[in-house]
């Protein structure tokens, strides 16, 4: 017999099948890789720190406007799977713990944050391999991709509590996109460390690879908040009376 | 009227107005962050600099608003499916009628909102002179066209399609196309391109002296074309979603 | 202390604002019965059933299943054990039947052979590779029930299951319910805000009206209330009184009318002749029947929705 946890794992990837929402998170970072590499070449005389000039090209867009709205849509639309088609009382009448059908869709919108950092990582190497960067590849990626992928599951654990309460596909969405451009402003003032949307561009190091941030402080703020942010949605979800439309 | 009417009755409770509000929102905040506090030297460039701005702040935001203000049009069909229902109710197409009326209405707001906020915020931080009222008039007039054109095309894939996380996919794509293709000064003829035909201002930039040199532009044809683009899409996204309803319904 | 009833509410109230939309009902399911759940639509059916499946919350007293009280703790082991269908059915649309069972089963965690079975059951065979999307009103409605089915648990609660069938789907569903304790040793608790559905159905009746639960006994005592009865009209009522009483028959005056129980037709025959011979005109001789549905209406208060 299987544990909840993995039973919840597994009925959610069996609801996932048939659409294609992961196009989605290879189709952006590959638009966002392109014309960052097109606009890198294009201004290579400026651009001179290689890796470093690359990465800020690929991700700058990409993780402060668009990847938290996108993480917001993967979230939506695992919530709308039972906001729609009275499934709220198959799901919650379920033989396991609230927790564990939380967890089940967290595990999900993480995954899929997980492969999308991957995606774009791999597209940085490509892309500088193919724009013929000769200097061996920064060891420092490692340490982005840990720590902007941990930021990922923070937006995530954000956005499943704004889709799980606010019941609207969209409007989540647009609080994602805000959310994202509001934590431009919170970087800029040194306080994004605080600021869940931030701490994926800051652990990305989007726009700026030689910021100097704190690894254990933006580790720790992002355990931080996923256990805040899951802890409330648990609470809704076991509170909270959620009737079939 | 009725069936505007009904509309607007439909999304009573789904706080749309609230949700456009908080939105445009967070574009005064943005706007507001940008250039404050400006030194004298940027207060006589202020209203050229608000204006060149302006379209940046548009092509990343307002993508993504059309497509929320889309979705919640369509889906509150979806949700209750009553395509089929409401077709027994009016005569085909007065619902999409109703749809495009009810969202232009909020488009206007929007817009009315944000260039009343551009100009009273260029007042009050003491911007040397007047607006350019010719340019200022023409942004207002081309960005709203844009939105309409994206809403359109929004309400299109939102009605198109249950699952609702592809017309949102659609819309933040377009509008990073959008965004890259205003960064790179590319032209283009994609709906999301229309941002950048719209802008009025261009931007010099000397990398030897850093100095940022802005004008007010002159459209080439090729330009004039970009921006007659934005019109016809109108009327594209418009038909293709009359015949998508009409068919939908029936 | 145990009780011989599977599922049991005590004073069971829940409480919208200042309406009471369940007041105070006490539901005892034998086991392997199954249970009509009869009342009109809005008298709280619902609400009831989802209080029992740990879906709203009481604002006021408690529920046993399986003599076991139905808690944050214990609900997980309760819930494993039943099978429900509440409201409009669930489903994910995008997902073929099968598909969707088995994310049902993979969250119960029950056999997977469990899908072939209750597909036969509810007939889906042939339609498990289908888009949900594309079945009917009532292919949704029997996928519904073949999710409550799997695990093949000891209770199953279904909320109005007919909902929105044709004759035919209901017939169907019909017997498909009826055969369920038999064949699998389920006790069913099914609602309805129709008086015959249940009379075909069920075993047990407990009708509810403005979340009060008025009725609670056998389908056969129900029946037994639903006598038939002799009715009278004569020009002296008092003389007619005192020969039915020589006659040991206990007879009430409604109006015009004489109500005596159900006699044999020899008697009504030699009543008649009596009558007459003593000068007493006879107007009418009827046969009245209290069917149940006239008991259904005067326990429910309502004659709408019918």
């Amino acid at each position: 017999m299987r544990t909840p946890y993995i039973r919840a794992v597994k009925a959610e990837s069996l609801k996932l099948k048939r659409s294609p929402v992961w196009l989605a998170f290879f189709a952006l970072p590959l638009i966002s890789a392109f014309f960052g590499t097109m606009n890198y070449k294009l201004n290579i005389e400026v651009l001179k720190s290689e890796w470093y000039s690359l990465w800020s090209q690929h991700t700058l867009f990409l993780c402060y406007l668009f990847m938290p709205a996108l993480i917001g849509t993967y979230c939506s639309y695992l919530w709308r799977l039972e906001h729609t088609r009275h499934n709220w009382n198959s799901f919650l009448t379920a033989p396991l713990p609230v927790t564990s059908l939380y967890l089940g869709k967290l595990t999900q919108a993480a995954r899929i944050s997980v492969l999308g950092n991957l995606w774009i990582f791999l597209l940085f190497y490509v892309c500088g391999r193919l724009a013929g960067i000769q200097s061996p590849f920064p060891k420092e990626a490692l340490e982005w991709f840990f720590c902007g992928t941990l930021g990922a599951v923070v937006i995530c654990c954000v956005q499943l509590l704004l889709s799980l309460v606010i019941r609207s596909f969209a409007v989540p969405i647009g609080i994602a996109l805000a959310g994202g451009i509001l934590g431009l402003y919170m970087t800029n003032q040194d306080y994004g460390m605080n600021y869940p949307y931030s701490l994926y561009c800051l652990g990305m190091r989007a726009n700026n690879p030689n910021m100097e941030i704190s690894t254990s402080t933006l580790t720790v703020n992002s355990i931080g908040f996923i256990f805040v942010f899951a802890a409330l949605s648990v609470f809704y979800l076991r509170r909270h009376e959620i009737s079939s439309n | 009227m009725i069936t505007l009417r009904a509309e607007f009755k439909k999304i009573k409770r789904k706080k749309i107005g609230l949700t456009m509000c908080a939105l445009i929102g967070v574009q005064f905040v943005w706007l507001l962050w940008s250039g404050s506090r400006p030194d004298e030297n940027e207060r006589l460039q202020g209203w050229i600099e608000m204006l060149h701005s302006l379209p940046l702040v548009s092509v990343i935001m307002m993508p993504t608003i059309m497509s929320v203000l889309a979705s919640r049009l369509a889906d509150v069909e979806h949700k209750g499916n009553t395509y089929k229902l409401l077709n027994t109710l009016r005569r085909p197409g007065a619902l999409y009628h109703a749809k495009v009326v009810c969202g232009a209405l909020f488009i206007l707001a929007i817009s009315i909102a944000q260039f009343l906020f551009v100009i009273a915020l260029g007042y009050a931080r003491g911007y040397a002179g007047h607006p350019e009222w010719k340019y200022y008039g023409t942004t207002f007039v081309l960005n709203l066209a844009c939105c309409l054109s994206l809403y359109l095309l929004q309400l299109l894939l939102s009605m198109l399609f249950f699952n609702q996380m592809i017309p949102l996919v659609a819309g933040l794509g377009g509008s990073m196309l959008g965004l890259i293709l205003m960064y790179v000064k590319m032209y283009s003829f994609l709906p999301w391109g229309g941002f950048l035909s719209a802008a009025q201002v261009n931007m010099d930039w000397n990398p030897e002296t850093r100095i940022i040199h802005l004008y007010y532009r002159e459209y080439s044809p090729v330009e004039l074309c970009a921006v007659a683009m934005i019109f016809i899409w109108i009327v594209v996204f418009y038909t293709a979603g009359r015949l998508l309803f009409t068919k939908k319904e029936a | 202390m145990p009780t011989q009833n599977l599922v049991e509410t005590h004073n069971l109230t829940k409480q919208y604002g200042k309406i009471r939309c369940v007041n105070a009902v006490n539901m005892q399911v034998p086991p392997g019965a199954i249970y009509g759940f009869l009342g009109p639509n809005g008298a709280g059916k619902s609400t009831t059933l989802k209080m029992i499946l740990g879906l709203a919350r009481p604002t006021g007293g408690s529920i046993t299943l399986f003599d076991v009280p139905v808690n944050e703790k214990n609900r997980m082991k309760l819930l494993a054990q039943t099978g429900s269908l509440i409201e409009s059915p669930s489903y994910y649309g995008h997902l073929t039947g099968e598909e969707n069972l088995r994310i049902i089963q993979t969250l119960k965690g029950c056999s997977e052979k469990d899908i072939d079975k209750v597909l036969k059951i509810v007939r889906l065979q042939e339609a498990r590779g289908k888009l949900v999307n594309h079945y009917s009103l009532g292919m949704k409605q029997r996928l519904g029930l073949a999710a409550a089915l799997l695990g093949f648990p000891k209770l199953l609660i279904l909320d109005e299951p007919t909902n929105g069938l044709d004759p035919a789907g209901i017939q169907e569903m019909r017997e498909l319910i009826c055969s369920l304790p038999g064949a699998y040793g389920m006790t069913v608790l099914v609602s309805s805000h129709l008086l015959s559905e249940i009379d075909q159905m069920a075993d047990h009746v407990g009708i509810i009206r403005k979340g009060e639960l008025v009725y609670q006994d056998t389908l056969e005592s129900l029946h037994a209330h639903s006598k038939e009865q002799i009715a009278l009209r004569v020009s002296h009522m008092a003389i007619a009184l005192d020969l039915l009483r020589q006659d040991g028959i206990e007879a009430v005056q409604e109006g015009d009318y004489l109500l005596l129980p159900m006699v044999d037709d020899a008697y009504v025959a030699n009543l008649c002749r009596q009558l007459v011979t003593q000068n007493i005109s006879l107007y009418r001789v009827e046969k009245r029947e209290k069917s149940l549905e006239d008991i259904f209406l005067s326990l429910t208060g309502k004659e709408s929705s019918l």
